[in-house]
């Protein structure tokens, strides 16, 4: 047995690559489902190696997660472990049918997503009156009183939309607001106009700080992710890329990463081979967070001094852009860094 | 010989404390609605299935009743026993559970 004496507290799972979009920025270039996606069957056998992993949430994500039939089945597979389910969507087929649904299931939250005002949000995804149709699941959420996060993937599209973006979602009585900076994968590739760069990178974090420091009790409150981490100075050290330490992939055939927004190459074993205990007590598992030494760390951050914090910070964006690890360029310290700040 | 069903008893399932998740160690595509306004402790409670459980409390009742179980998971039943005879709940650190568990998988 390795010492390794960590768990897989939070668990994203792909239920399918099926998608009801074609997004622009979509980092799974999701569409059609995966070859050889999971059965019932194994879905279920799956659920049930959750409770001795001390799984402690399980958030649901595709693709479209929702339209995998048996979705229901698993999601009441995991109420059945005690195991709080999420579910992230992208709206589309949100109804009161489905609400009804989720209620059912006992969905404990959603995540939703809105990439920009209307203009921005219908041309990242391909489909004019998406927009409209995230903002009535939004108004279904809050009449069902579902709770929710409202997610946006910043790109050089939407960037200039955050601060109308704030104020809609404070309209619409959205408690939380997650803000990502888009990861260069997958589709985004193709989509030349997308990726942020250091001065966006920038302009984000300032918006950020700005919401934060002088709008402390106004809703929707702020949640960044990874590379937007060190924005409010004199919160804790951002303890860098959790994937195989704290969180754990499952791809909808069955494949485990680290994490669901690291290319489909680095993943770690199939659940079709082994147990996912097997797969994650492994020592040669992760070894990309769990192996690290400061030796690894890329030019980008091999002289930062937040480095022994974050270890060279997100995974995924270190190696979609680089092709290795702890070398992350979307970084807020780093873009403020450079400017001299 | 101590009966571990018997009415004294608090509990017959155990816990494993594991160290609470930081606000840092968010995952970007997560949701986590309600660990963000939870008020965490220093470690959170898991509860293992049930057949784990079972052979657990099965093990602890023999190691109680005198047969020993082996040498890998003594520390880990003699950690429960010590909790179940003070008539405190039976939490594992996550060492002793990981030993519970390669045997519990092995003895399947």
């Amino acid at each position: 047995m390795s010492s390794f004496e960590d768990f897989p507290f939070i668990l994203g799972w792909e239920l399918t690559l099926l998608c009801n979009f074609r997004c622009r920025h979509c980092g799974s270039s999701a569409g059609l489902a995966r070859r050889g996606e999971l059965t019932t069957g194994e879905a279920i056998t799956l659920c049930d190696q959750f409770p001795d992993l001390l799984v402690q949430e399980v958030d649901l994500t595709g693709g479209e997660p929702l339209l995998r039939k048996d979705w229901m089945v698993i999601a009441q597979r995991l109420a059945r472990h005690s195991i709080p389910v999420n579910v992230l969507t992208n709206g589309l087929i949100i109804d009161k049918d489905l609400i009804a649904q989720l209620q059912q299931a006992g969905i404990a939250g959603m995540g939703i997503s809105l990439d920009g005002l209307e203009t921005a949000h219908d041309r990242t995804r391909n489909y004019p009156g998406s927009y409209r149709q995230v903002l009535r699941a939004l108004d279904l959420f809050e009449a069902a009183d579902i709770p929710y996060n409202v997610i946006t993937t910043v790109n050089k599209q939407n960037i200039n939309d955050l601060e109308q973006m704030h104020e809609l979602l404070e309209k619409v009585g959205t408690d939380r607001w997650r803000l990502q900076p888009l990861i260069p994968m997958g589709r985004v590739k193709e989509s030349g106009d997308l990726a942020l760069g250091s001065s966006e990178m920038r302009m984000l974090g300032h918006f950020v700080r700005h919401m934060i420091m002088t709008k402390k009790n106004v809703k929707p409150e702020i949640i960044c992710s990874d590379g937007l981490d060190y924005v409010v100075p004199e919160e804790l050290p951002w303890r860098g890329c959790p994937a195989g330490i704290s969180s754990c992939g499952i791809m909808s055939d069955g494949r485990v990463k680290g994490c669901l927004s690291l290319p489909d190459e680095v993943c770690e074993g199939s659940i079709r081979q082994r147990s996912l205990w097997d797969i994650w007590f492994d020592p040669q598992s992760f070894a990309y967070t769990r192996n690290f030494s400061p030796e690894q760390l890329g030019p980008i951050c091999k002289n930062c001094e937040k480095s022994a914090e974050c270890l060279g910070g997100c995974s995924s964006s270190s190696y979609t852009s680089f092709g290795k690890f702890h070398n992350d360029p979307a970084c807020f310290f780093r873009a403020d860094q450079m400017a001299g700040n | 010989m101590v009966d571990i069903l018997a009415p004294k008893m608090i509990s017959t399932r155990v816990w494993v404390e594991i160290p609470k998740i930081p606000k840092k160690e968010w995952v970007r595509y997560l949701v986590l609605i309600d660990w963000h306004h939870e008020k965490l402790g220093d470690i959170i409670k898991a509860q293992p299935s049930e057949k784990f459980n079972e052979f657990v409390m099965t093990t602890l009742q023999g190691y109680l009743e005198g047969k020993m179980p082996s040498a890998a998971i003594t520390p880990a039943i003699m950690n429960l026993a010590e909790d179940h005879i003070a008539g405190r709940e039976m939490i594992l650190r996550a060492g002793d559970y990981l030993s519970l568990q390669k045997e519990f998988k092995t003895a399947r």
